[in-house]
């Protein structure tokens, strides 16, 4: 076999292989335009504002630096490589945020973010953040908000802070919950939404205040309200708001008997908020069920001086 | 598919521009999708992949240095992304399932069961070509990009390309042969039992 021989029966050899091969891959599937959808609202996501890296950040984040390569000169040489420092101001303007290398916050509320490249850490004061971590590659990314630790162990979820608590939605991968007040973290994955309750009473008030405003049962309400009770001492304003509520809810949920005696301890007490709207619901309460003879001098008395209240007092004679 | 993505483009989304950055996520994101399920072989989620490459790619993109060579960097960063994905799918495979496994998006039910198989065999070949070779078969076999355009998204030369790609082929139709993947030999396979 001469050259000329062998040089073709080579290329004819490298066109069949060229032809099986490309053969059996044409047995492959073309990629799913739904996986293609996602996938580009996923990084579309990312992609919707530019990584925004303002001024202020950058010399915070210098100093910061200065500082440790003051103090790395003052220990002694490390020829390990530190992972940079990061810190940022995160305000209500929903830009995309690059915090890290590998790291991509959508915050629409307001934070802080400090730490390193691989070890950032976020306090989340209110509002919605989005973040989005590379896999993979070491980096470990902690929220904090007042009722909640999130880890990061896989890539994308939201935290959302406000008066009803923390809400956290994973999109994709895993993250671990830790909610305050001593409880275990557990781990979250797509699909389900985890929130951590407020940690105080007025912000179990406001969470129940908003439950109320969004139509939430009843249970859901008087819930929050119990657990805001939990953490309002006596004597704390709070605590006189948040018993006025769990009247009202009972009251409107049909809980009469439960709401009558709920109000009559109240009235006892030495409570000096919401006295006025909780004698009202007492009144309004006893007159449905055994009429004037229940309008107890109390609650007449807590009354004598509401002027709409007027017409049901001198219906049952308290007033002339 | 190929990818049109002019310097002026990247220049834009460099300096912040939303709109530069979004067009070019929205151009490359079918291909990134493409390389990250095909070069990712079985046990690595081409989604999270993807996710991970646009991470990377807008968090980074202001430190590429030469607009130009955009398609090559985006390729460098998806092949990381895959590399690292199929570690840890090989670390889930040995460890047990530490992690939810990805739905895979190959199988369908309404595929002839016949077909399918011979799909399960290619992804199997495919995953077991070294990544070296699996990555010039895709680009020239499935996605049927020319050598030199090969030899500039890897940033290798034409030769090294032109070698993998006849052991990639070779070593391809070895273990194609092997499982018996011809329609013919499959025919006389299923006779003679």
């Amino acid at each position: 076999m001469n050259d000329h021989d062998r040089l073709t029966s080579e290329i004819k050899e490298e066109l069949l292989r060229a032809r099986d091969v490309k053969g059996w891959l044409s047995s492959l599937p073309e990629l799913d335009t739904r996986a293609i959808a996602r996938a580009r609202a996923d990084a579309r996501a990312m992609a919707g504002d530019p990584p925004r890296t303002s001024l202020v950040p950058k010399l915070v984040a210098a100093a910061i630096l200065a500082c440790a390569a003051l103090l790395a000169l003052r220990v002694g040489p490390d020829h390990r490589e530190a992972p940079r420092a990061v810190a940022l101001e995160l305000a209500p303007s929903a830009a995309v945020t690059a915090a890290a290398p590998g790291v991509v916050l959508t915050p629409n509320g307001v934070g802080t973010v400090s730490g390193t490249e691989k070890n950032v850490v976020i306090d989340w004061q209110s509002g919605e953040l989005g973040v989005s971590v590379e896999h993979g590659a070491g980096i470990a990314l902690t929220v904090h908000t007042r009722e909640a630790d999130v880890r990061v162990v896989g890539t994308v979820f939201e935290v959302d802070r406000d008066v009803r608590g923390t809400r956290v939605r994973v999109t994709r991968g895993k993250v671990a919950v830790q909610c305050g007040g001593g409880g275990e973290a557990f781990l979250v994955v797509p699909g389900v939404d985890v929130t951590c309750m407020p940690l105080s009473g007025a912000g179990n008030l406001a969470s129940a205040r908003s439950l109320v405003a969004a139509g939430a049962p009843a249970d859901e309400v008087l819930a929050a309200i119990d657990r805001g009770l939990g953490f309002a001492v006596e004597g704390d304003p709070v605590r006189d708001e948040l018993q006025a509520l769990r009247i009202e809810t009972l009251a409107n949920d049909g809980q009469r008997d439960a709401a009558i005696a709920a109000a009559r301890r109240f009235l006892a007490t030495g409570a000096t908020l919401r006295r006025a709207e909780v004698a009202r619901i007492l009144l309004r309460l006893d007159y449905e069920i055994v009429g004037c003879a229940a309008a107890t001098p109390l609650v007449v008395g807590e009354l004598q001086t509401s002027p709409e209240d007027a017409p049901l007092l001198r219906a049952c004679g308290a007033l002339p | 598919m190929s990818l049109r993505i002019s310097r002026d483009l990247v220049e834009r989304a460099q300096s912040g521009d939303t709109g530069a950055l979004e067009q070019i996520v929205d151009q490359s994101v079918p291909l990134v999708l493409g390389w990250c399920s095909r070069l990712g072989g079985r046990g690595v989620d081409g989604e999270d992949a993807t996710h991970d490459v646009f991470v990377i790619v807008v968090t980074r993109i202001e430190g590429l240095r030469d607009p130009d060579r955009f398609p090559a960097w985006l390729y460098g960063v998806t092949r990381g992304v895959v590399r690292r994905h199929r570690t840890r799918a090989w670390l889930r495979r040995w460890l047990g399932p530490l992690e939810r496994e990805p739905v895979s998006p190959r199988l369908h039910p309404d595929d002839d069961l016949a077909a399918r198989e011979v799909r399960e065999h290619v992804w199997e070949i495919l995953d077991a070509l070294p990544l070296e070779q699996r990555e010039v078969v895709v680009l020239a076999d499935l996605e049927e990009r020319s050598l030199p355009e090969i030899a500039e998204l890897l940033g290798v030369p034409l030769g090294t390309v032109k070698s993998r790609l006849r052991l990639g082929r070779e070593r391809f139709r070895a273990l194609a042969r092997k499982r018996k993947l011809d329609p013919i030999e499959r025919h006389a396979a299923r006779e003679a039992l």
